[in-house]
């Protein structure tokens, strides 16, 4: 398998002397879906820095297709028209006060023509559902939607890998599962996405790839079904379990067909659901 | 500040092509900086409002409102321009001080209502713009216009922070405000003390993580974006025409022609 984006043994401390990554090595299989769990302050966010070459490692390196990264403004450049980070706290990233302004300005930097940017920005503003926001200035919008503003912005760059900091959160339920399809549709064309996110289930149904981050280590990683198997670890970071996989669990103590695979959607939950469990439970 | 702004950017004169509506100011601005007729004034500011009210959409009360700001300013200083004080006595209205009269003379209350008029008309010809046109619609003129983009990205920004400064500061005094911060006077004193020391702090912070997220986006020393495609109108343009021919001929007898063929080029 060939890796898109992978560390060896990170080390990064604050100039304040917080030890927010501490010798984090992992990698990310190219084209996959990859979600970053951990608790408030696990350093996430400072590892998301670190993919875009904003922070450079103070130990260990970070490497982007095999290669190890350069820190010169070029390979910097070539680096961010690859991989587009859609952050965390949408008020950092708008720089502009017109959406439509914002969402063109990351096409540019990548010295698409004027045609081909507005075509991208038109494209980005329907998948986000804010071509009514298009002329409004951001301050005028709600948190939620500066989200989806972001969003735009960095879609429509149409990165390689995409790296998003807590994209859900904010985003009403609808927009989420619009948010997760269209991820879907960035995974059949065979690019890399990367999330962070506090959502068990989320991160369960929807990743290949989950890695659990702790206070600035990496206590596991795998396939989900694999990572959530270990209970005790799960529960020792602070995170909970997803519940499909709690039932699944439940269900197998109760006789559940063990060559069945997991279930990875309430709706494979669903399906599968056998009719003498059904009895068994009702007992 | 910002109800100002929400209008910018709601009015029914919004997607009228900015030049048209900077060049309208500028040119009725110009003529009234030129002229000293009280009537081209008048003129002025009620056409002027017509326009923000009738065509605009502006709210009667909340434009009446924004004219009165400055008249309280205004009236003070027409007052100091219209009193006189002589040893003649013959004055419209007056208070005699020992030696000398105070009062006011029929030439003074003139000079101080056509300064006062024309400082008005011109602050409804700066509302026009204000209310009608978004900062960011007249940057992309001024871009047009040749001005050095380091000079409009400054702008950009500058309008950007401002607007994220003003709403972080109205957010922590909330949050103060919602947990008594505000309760006494020295509870008051103290927390906005916080507020002030915290705002700079932040504010710092947030331009840090501003120059990262643009580098993360290919940011190389400028900022290309797409404007909204304005299109210049014959009709707006032949009005705005007429416009100034009709304020030329107003001023004619008054011996303003030689402005008029200035400004009619
Ligand atoms: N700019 C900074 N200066 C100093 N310390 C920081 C800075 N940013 C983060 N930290 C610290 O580094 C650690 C990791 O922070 P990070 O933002 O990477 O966490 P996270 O996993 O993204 O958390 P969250 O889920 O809350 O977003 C935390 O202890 C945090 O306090
Ligand atoms: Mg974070």
């Amino acid at each position: 398998m060939s890796y898109v984006l992978a560390t060896e043994g990170l080390d990064y401390t604050y100039p304040n002397g917080t030890q927010a990554l501490k010798g984090v090595s992992l990698k990310i299989p190219k084209g996959s879906k990859a979600a970053i769990l951990g608790p408030n302050g696990a350093g996430k966010s400072t590892l998301f820095l670190h993919f875009n070459g904003i922070l450079k490692p103070q130990r260990g390196k970070v490497i982007y297709e095999g290669k190890e990264l350069r820190y010169d403004r070029t390979s910097l450049l070539n680096l961010r028209q690859k991989v587009g980070i859609v952050f965390q706290d949408p008020d950092t990233q708008l720089f502009s006060a017109s959406v439509i302004q914002e969402v063109s300005f990351g096409p540019f930097n990548l010295g698409l023509p004027e045609a081909e940017v507005k075509r991208r920005v038109e494209k980005a503003l329907a998948l986000t559902g804010i071509e009514d926001l298009a002329d409004k200035p951001t301050h005028f919008l709600s948190y939620g939607q500066k989200k989806r503003v972001c969003l735009a912005a960095v879609l429509a760059m149409e990165p390689e890998v995409l790296i998003l900091d807590e994209p859900t959160a904010y985003l009403d339920p609808q927009l989420v599962r619009q948010l997760i399809d269209f991820l879907e549709e960035l995974h059949r064309q065979g690019r890399t996405v990367i999330l962070s996110t506090h959502d068990v289930d989320l991160a369960y149904t929807w990743a290949d790839q989950v890695f659990i981050l702790k206070a600035g280590k990496l206590v596991t990683s795998g396939r989900p079904e694999e990572v959530f198997a270990d209970r005790k670890l799960v529960e020792e970071v602070g995170l909970a379990l997803p519940w499909i996989w709690e039932v699944y669990q439940r269900l197998k103590e109760l006789g559940w067909p063990v060559e069945a695979p997991p279930p990875r959607s309430k709706e494979e939950l669903l399906r599968e659901l056998p009719c003498p469990i059904y009895q068994k439970i009702g007992r | 500040m910002s109800v100002l702004e929400q209008y910018a950017y709601s009015n029914r004169l919004r997607y009228v092509h900015p030049a048209e509506k900077i060049f309208f100011v500028l040119a009725t601005l110009i003529f009234l900086l030129a002229t000293s007729q009280i009537k081209i004034y008048i003129f002025v500011l009620v056409v002027v409002s017509v326009l923000l009210i009738g065509v605009a959409g502006i709210p009667v009360a909340f434009y009446l409102r924004l004219l009165l700001l400055p008249l309280s300013f205004l009236i003070t200083s027409g007052a100091v321009i219209a009193l006189t004080v002589t040893a003649t006595p013959d004055l419209l209205l007056s208070i005699s001080l020992g030696r000398f009269t105070l009062g006011v003379t029929r030439e003074g209350l003139l000079v101080a209502a056509k300064a006062c008029l024309k400082a008005l008309a011109s602050v409804a010809c700066l509302y026009f713009l204000a209310l009608t046109t978004p900062i960011v619609d007249g940057t992309a003129v001024l871009r047009r216009l040749r001005v050095p983009g380091l000079v409009l990205d400054l702008l950009t920004l500058t309008y950007r922070f401002s607007s994220v400064l003003l709403d972080t500061a109205i957010k922590m005094y909330i949050s103060q405000s919602s947990r008594l911060g505000y309760s006494s006077l020295p509870r008051s004193f103290r927390s906005l003390g916080y507020l002030i020391s915290n705002l700079f702090l932040k504010s710092y912070e947030q331009a840090k993580m501003l120059n990262i997220t643009l580098s993360s986006r290919g940011y190389q020393g400028e900022f290309r974006v797409l404007e909204h495609p304005f299109h210049l109108s014959k009709r707006n343009l032949i009005l705005i025409g007429l416009w100034l021919i009709l304020l030329g001929a107003l001023a004619w007898p008054g011996g303003g022609g030689k402005l008029v063929v200035r400004i009619g080029y």
